[in-house]
């Protein structure tokens, strides 16, 4: 981090596709060295919201400013600042997770030495047969950790992960987040996006995102007491409602 | 019949949902057969001609002349030794290809000028290339024609006339002046119609909807037939669109009924329709099906329907294959009605062709289609 | 009402569904759940036919169906994951398309579709192109298409995967009402707390069915006790030190600045309250899948 400043700042951010507006005029900030987690249904501009930020989606209106930098003037030196997932994961089938990796780390310029410590990590995680397997035919929870690791690759201290948890079986969930967690440990600035609501609890903030509007934002636990509500479910509705939509 | 009629409705409203893709099935075909039928009537720059004047009077002198000095014939008159030129030699001329036309004058031309009023002069054409036959025969017609213009102009209004009798050598089908572009029409008729149903199914299979079809209690032949009639009406006013195209952009000529041409094109429709479900009962997604439609019905059309190369001169493995092809029979039909003005009856065996293979090819589709649905996976 | 009995789906090398014995009981909610590529899907898709089982027998009201799949399908409505219905047709045209493919006599027809329209609250928009409502509302229309034909057994593949909230909620309501009216309903969720609001849960891992049970009866026989852990200091450490002690097994789980963990025997409980804050907690589905999941 090169400020003291947010990591991530929204301001005003709109996408249309055509008639369809599927991101409003959206303004967040994610301070450096928090997870914050972005909540809503499919089709809520997630996605379209992350790739605007990831520079991948042109900005129909609006700026992201990632580390203090405008990411429309600045895109190559924002892209070296972020680590991005996207949901599909986007591994090459056909290759194996050992192969992924010297691929993704071959077009980030990284010396074959300094692929060490993502290959190390990986390989405590994942049984190393499973490693030489194609990706096509690991399971979906190995999958999304040799994901998280081509994405960690060039050492970005912002990571965008997309719906990383999205199809997994809930123990690979729950290793995933305290993966996630650990990276925070380790001074990372993580935006990490889900469908599924229970997962708020693993955030240091939350934004609710619907119909491409944030309905509500901030910590779990605050918003819950505010809104006196026992579950996140309720809070979404609730959020919803106020925000004068059906 | 009340499913299927579920089904035709369900299909008619697909097609008028999506009048992007309705306007480019119409305009596809208008911008190939422009495209492709200006590539081929290229124009000659030099036509090698042998004349044998046997007459030698001043009138086919005259002729000879109205030849000669025509930027584009080169009129070889004289065989070996200086003599004058033998039919033979011509002939064999013809065969070497150094020349491609035998211009043949009658030694009685002017003495049945006189009487008859009318002379014919012989003409011999290398057919082996259509194209090029077509258009040695144009030109040298249009001489003719403006010899003759200048022979009324002579003699008063009822004044002589000289006609050409033409003979084709090597292909004697070859008669026609306008021989493309009907076989365009065919190809890319088969190919549009084909094109239409190919991809209603795979589209089922990529949206996932055809679960629900399968699982239906209707049965296979009821969908494949109610996919299929929706788009007999689509292929027919894209056909008329088409033939409009030819005969008033190209000027290929109508001399047959043009009901007989919509019969037979409704039959051509349905067989290509066919095809194209075919096609997409095997398919897995729309893109494969597009491809695999493209392949089977332009490539085979092109080559080994008697289009560019006729069956004759094909091997017989391939002619047999071209018995399997719906535009052999249509090509033959669409050339027969519009350019000699063939009737009904002269192709009933072409009709009851296309007939057979719309049944075969929809029997097939069926089969196809309701092993997936016994078996999926 | 259906029973599955030992039936297997290999597709290549992949036992997709691997010896599943299954109980579909009448008039009652069972959901299926798990990760993604658990088998879920291949499993319905063999209830319907879409899917040839290799091995197995599925059994209606007592009698096997042996190939004629037409003795299920005449009876059920199904709903697959991806969403299936034709988006350039409108809510109604895909009723009545649907409707009419059912055979439901056209005089019927239209009282259902009222009906079903009502119900769903899809009235409004009826006249509304498919491929433009928003997830809740597709699935809502997808559910109507399968009751026109009046099933007695719903069988629905994901229905509320990434919709939200609220029309999971209503989606629900209608699925509780159908179960009132004497429905067999069976479904698959990706989210394990969503299974609860089931009769029957069945927990799917790896084609197989790791668990089936009445949710009260899962819940009585649940043999673990669920703490929050409240670490001082580094969250980390105090997981290591928390593992070593024995009858304390690690969910490998954090919630924040939470560390949660199973006991599973009770005797040194007494020891642990010295060294660490612990709050006891209620298991949810999702703790009581990851505790079964480890002891197969």
């Amino acid at each position: 981090m090169s400020g003291a400043g947010p990591a991530i700042v929204v301001r005003g951010l709109s996408k249309s596709f055509g008639r369809f507006q599927a991101v409003k005029g959206i303004s967040f900030d994610v301070a450096a060295g928090e997870i914050v987690g972005f909540l809503g249904p499919n089709g809520a501009g997630k996605t379209t919201t992350i790739k605007m930020i990831t520079g991948l989606l042109k900005i129909t209106s609006g700026q992201v400013l990632v580390d203090g930098l405008d990411n429309a003037e600045h895109l190559a030196e924002v892209k070296g600042k972020l680590g991005y997932m996207s949901q599909k994961f986007s591994l090459y089938p056909l290759l194996t997770a050992q192969e992924n990796i010297e691929f993704f780390a071959g077009i980030s310029g990284l010396a074959p030495g300094a692929l060490g410590a993502q290959v190390e990590r990986l390989r405590q995680q994942v049984p190393a047969p499973l490693l030489r397997l194609k990706i096509h035919d690991v399971p979906p929870g190995i999958r999304q950790k040799v994901a998280l690791a081509v994405c960690l690759l060039p050492g970005p201290p912002i990571i965008l992960l997309d719906e990383p948890t999205s199809g997994v079986d809930p123990e690979a969930r729950r290793s995933f987040w305290s993966e996630i967690y650990a990276l925070k440990t380790a001074g990372k600035t993580l935006l990490v996006s889900t469908h599924n609501l229970d997962e708020a609890e693993y955030c240091d903030r939350i934004l609710i995102i619907h119909n491409g509007e944030i309905v509500a934002a901030g910590a779990p636990d605050e918003l819950l007491r505010q809104r006196r509500k026992a579950g996140i479910e309720e809070l979404f509705m609730d959020a919803i409602r106020d925000h004068g939509q059906d | 019949m009340g499913r299927i009629k579920a089904i035709v409705a369900k299909e008619f409203l697909h097609i008028l949902r999506d009048p992007r893709s309705l306007t480019m099935v119409f305009i596809t075909p208008l911008v190939m057969i422009f495209v492709l039928g200006y590539s081929v009537s290229y124009d000659l720059n030099r036509v090698d001609a042998a004349v044998i004047d046997l007459a030698q009077s001043r009138l086919s002198r005259q002729l000879v002349k109205a030849f000669a000095a025509n930027r584009v014939f080169v009129v070889r008159t004289q065989g070996a030794s200086n003599r004058t030129l033998s039919l033979a030699e011509a002939e064999e001329m013809l065969r070497r290809q150094e020349i491609r036309e035998i211009i043949v004058i009658p030694a009685d031309l002017s003495q049945r000028l006189a009487t008859a009023g009318q002379g014919e002069i012989g003409l011999v054409i290398d057919g082996s290339d259509t194209n090029v036959a077509n258009l040695v025969y144009q030109y040298t017609e249009r001489i003719l024609l403006e010899f003759n213009s200048g022979l009324l102009g002579a003699g008063g209004a009822a004044g002589p006339l000289l006609t050409l009798d033409t003979k084709i050598y090597f292909n004697p089908e070859a008669r026609s002046q306008f021989f493309f572009i009907p076989g365009l029409v065919a190809v890319i008729l088969l190919m549009i119609s084909a094109m239409l149903t190919s991809l209603s199914i795979s589209r089922e299979r990529e949206t996932g909807s055809i679960a629900l079809l399968f699982i239906s209690p209707l049965r296979s032949v009821e969908i494949i037939v109610g996919k299929t009639i929706p788009f007999i009406l689509v292929a027919l006013l894209d056909g008329a669109v088409i033939l409009l195209f030819a005969r008033f952009w190209f000027g290929i000529p109508l001399r047959g009924n043009l009901a007989v041409l919509l019969v037979f094109a409704l039959l051509y429709i349905i067989a290509g329709l066919s095809l194209g479900i075919l096609i997409s009962t095997s398919a897995p997604n729309q893109k494969v099906a597009m491809l695999a439609t493209l392949l089977s019905t332009m490539l085979p059309s092109f080559l080994l329907s008697g289009f560019i190369f006729p069956l004759d001169s094909l091997s017989p493995v391939l002619q047999a294959i071209s018995y399997a092809i719906p535009a052999t029979y249509f090509l033959r039909i669409i050339r027969g009605v519009v350019l000699k003005g063939a009737e009904l009856r002269h192709f009933l065996f072409e009709g009851g062709m296309l007939i057979a293979l719309s049944v075969l090819l929809l029997a097939a589709a069926t089969r196809k289609f309701n092993r997936q649905r016994k078996a999926a996976q | 009402m259906v029973r599955l009995e030992h039936v297997s789906k290999s597709f290549a090398a992949v036992r997709a569904v691997d010896d599943v014995s299954l109980d579909i009981k009448k008039a009652a909610i069972t959901i299926l759940t798990g990760a993604d590529g658990a088998g879920k899907s291949t499993l319905f898709r063999m209830l319907v036919g879409l899917v040839k089982k290799d091995r197995g027998a599925i059994l209606l009201n007592g009698e096997e169906i042996g190939d004629d799949y037409s003795r299920i399908t005449s009876i059920c409505g199904y709903m697959p994951e991806r969403f299936s219905l034709y988006t350039d047709l409108s809510v109604e045209e895909n009723m009545d398309f649907f409707a009419a493919i059912q055979q439901v006599p056209p005089a019927r027809r239209r009282e259902l579709k009222q009906r079903l329209l009502a119900r769903t609250g899809m009235e409004p928009f009826r006249r509304r192109r498919a491929g433009d409502l928003s997830g809740g509302m597709k699935q809502k229309l997808a559910l109507s298409t399968i009751l026109l034909s009046s099933p007695e057994l719903i069988i629905l593949d994901e229905p509320t995967t990434g919709v939200d909230p609220l029309s999971r909620i209503e989606f629900f309501a209608i699925i509780e009402a159908l179960k009132n009216e004497g429905k067999t309903i069976v479904m698959s969720t990706p989210y394990l707390a969503e299974a609860e609001k089931g009769d029957y849960v069945v927990f799917v891992k790896n084609g197989r069915v790791m668990l089936q049970d009445a949710l009260a009866s899962l819940r009585d026989s649940f043999p673990a006790r669920l703490f929050r852990i409240l670490p001082r200091g580094n969250v980390f450490e105090a997981m290591r030190a928390a593992a070593a002690i024995p009858g304390l097994e690690s969910s490998a789980y954090m919630r924040g600045k939470f560390i949660q963990y199973l006991q599973t025997g009770s005797e040194n409980l007494g020891r642990l309250i010295p060294h660490l804050e612990m709050i006891e907690e209620k298991p949810g589905l999702e703790d009581m899948y990851i505790y079964y999941e480890r002891r197969q």
